[in-house]
């Protein structure tokens, strides 16, 4: 094959991964006896992105087509095609809307209560624990959105995990701000007294979808931490983790990010979970290797890269994420630059 | 000025005093109030169909921008434009931060690019505001041109600078062997969520303990001081929330 072709692939790739392509129009592609161009049998593309990709396609077409091989390479395609696109339906099918998923929920824990020798150096108190929360919590308020429940400090124990039956079944997103570290045994959130290992908890299978976890080292390196969080989230309804790899800071500053993240999720802009949170702490951060990511979570790559798409009005009046099945699951993970997939068995 | 690795906290005050060594008094300057900013130009770059949406953000008056598609690539022409709004908003420098994304990818096809401005004298601006930059998100591109107007200049002297970093040292003794200090000193710009009437000159130490020893739990946290003191304008001015470590302000 060369490499026009090569690069034609691509640009159909490309389509089909942006769910841009149907599985009808790929046949026809794959069935026609000549070139044809991609783009005029593509939906939802932008004018520019039309104008610029028919160009290329004109210029590869100039280029020469290996049309034959192009045709067997497409037809090879159709069946993983069908089956994206079918799992898409499947999510579509086993969700309904539900009334309570315009609701937030809220945890920090600033004063810490650890035994031992010189506690308040080893875990010392967050002063400031409570800004990002309750600024975002402000802000996603005055916009319609309900508050089920908020947690502080000595109330934040053991206790809170599962989150009581009442509050985890009405929140859609939870904020969590305290400390948080990734050992080699997992990601742990700092209690009041002792700490929360996300493993302990069963997550409800309806809500919280989307957990804000604003502390340090939801993941410490870019892999090794995926078999703790499987172990987690399966069978659960979490979708979609935002957090930090690595330290982050927690201060009067850093913490408008949760003024940002919520302009940045009821704005015109409709920006996804995801890139509502790594914006928002970008545009808070003092230096740019603030590293903030979001993980989709599914049972397929596809499914995982979908969550990363997740909106407010996504959470709200369109069917909501369908639970995790039992089996691997995929992690989409999300930064300022890229996206890359991992799994766990 | 930026140090080229982590400092210790026992290297904190030399720090400090190489700083400063052979540069003179800068002056903080006056910002022009979010209030009397001239109305932002729509058609800041050349987007057909209205694609590009352009406004002040209502808390500081930065420009922000954002398409209502995802463009498959930003061209040289558009980030030109974008570098020329930023000039109108406030004549500086602006470079490009080299250090982002793979090498030698190019800039069309990042997620993330951003320039950082420096004014006269070669002074760079830290802090959350100062740079413009450009995220590609799912839906759309985002530009933020988060840089403010001057509009004059005030006097001002270099503080006492045991005052700058004796606090510093007392408030995080008691992990003195383990935490990390990245330090940086230029003028200090608040990000596109904070008004802002003055631009000046500041420390920004970020302390960092990695957590590392036994069940130690790891944390960082921010401090920015000002650098210099005038008589016409408060100690803290100008820093918006970010947190000092409270004086004595000589």
């Amino acid at each position: 094959m060369n490499k026009a072709s090569e690069a034609y692939l691509q640009l159909i790739q490309r389509l089909v991964r942006k769910n841009q392509l149907s599985s009808g129009a790929l046949e026809m592609i794959a069935q026609s006896s000549s070139p044809c161009d991609p783009y005029e049998l593509a939906s939802g593309v932008s004018r520019q992105e039309l104008l610029a990709f028919s160009k290329t396609y004109k210029v590869l077409v100039r280029q020469g087509l290996v049309w034959r091989d192009i045709q067997d390479r497409l037809t090879a395609m159709i069946p993983e095609v069908l089956k994206q696109l079918e799992l898409r339906n499947d999510a579509k099918i086993e969700t309904a809307p539900l009334d309570a998923l315009k609701t937030v929920g809220a945890l920090w824990c600033g004063l810490f209560d650890h035994p031992g020798r010189f506690a308040h150096i080893r875990v010392p108190d967050l002063r400031f624990a409570y800004r990002g929360p309750s600024l975002f919590l402000s802000i996603i308020r005055q916009r319609g959105s309900q508050i089920a429940f908020l947690i502080a400090d000595e109330d934040m124990s053991d206790a809170c995990f599962p989150l009581p039956p009442k509050a985890g079944q009405e929140a859609a997103l939870v904020y969590l701000c305290t400390h948080g570290k990734c050992p080699a045994s997992g990601y742990e959130a700092y209690l009041n007294r002792g700490t929360w290992k996300p493993g302990k908890t069963r997550f409800n299978k309806e809500l919280p979808i989307v957990m804000v976890l604003d502390t340090c080292n939801l993941i410490e390196g870019a892999h090794g931490w995926e078999t703790g969080w499987a172990n987690a989230l399966r069978g659960g309804s979490v979708r979609l983790l935002l957090g930090f790899m690595g330290l982050t800071s927690i201060d009067p500053g850093s913490s408008l990010r949760g003024k940002a993240f919520a302009e940045n999720l009821v704005s015109q802009k409709k920006m996804s979970y995801a890139d509502a949170w790594i914006d928002a702490v970008r545009t808070q951060a003092v230096t740019e290797n603030r590293h903030a990511i979001a993980i989709g979570v599914g049972d397929s790559p596809a499914d995982a890269e979908e969550m990363l798409h997740l909106t407010l009005d996504g959470t709200s009046s369109i069917p909501r994420p369908k639970r995790l099945c039992p089996g691997p699951i995929f992690f989409a993970v999300k930064d300022l630059h890229e996206t890359q997939v991992s799994t766990a068995s | 000025m930026k140090h080229k690795c982590p400092l210790r906290l026992s290297e904190l005050p030399d720090w400090v005093h190489d700083a400063v060594t052979d540069l003179e008094d800068l002056p903080i300057f006056r910002l022009v109030s979010p209030n009397n900013l001239p109305p932002v130009d729509a058609k800041i770059a050349n987007f057909p169909n209205n694609e590009l949406i352009v406004n002040r953000h209502p808390d500081s008056g930065t420009i922000e921008a954002w398409t209502r598609g995802s463009p498959p690539t930003i061209s040289p022409d558009h980030v030109q434009a974008f570098l020329v709004a930023a000039g109108h908003e406030d004549s500086r420098q602006y470079l490009l931060d080299s250090d982002l994304g793979p090498p030698g990818q190019a800039l069309s096809e990042r997620g993330f690019v951003s320039w950082r401005s420096q004014i006269e004298a070669g002074t760079p601006v830290i802090g959350p505001g100062g740079k413009v930059s450009i995220f590609r998100t799912t839906t759309s591109i985002l530009v933020d041109i988060t840089v403010r107007k001057r509009s004059g200049t005030l006097p001002s002297k270099w503080r006492a600078l045991g005052t700058i970093y004796e606090p510093c040292l007392e408030e995080f003794n008691p992990w003195r062997d383990e935490i990390e200090i990245e330090a940086l000193l230029g003028y200090f710009e608040l990000s596109k969520y904070e008004p802002q009437f003055y631009l000046r000159p500041a420390f920004v130490f970020i302390f960092s303990v990695p957590g590392s020893a036994g069940d130690a739990v790891p944390w960082q946290t921010v401090r920015v001081e000002p650098a210099t003191l005038s008589q016409e304008i408060f100690p803290r001015e100008g820093l918006g929330q970010w947190h000092s470590t409270g004086g004595p302000y000589e």
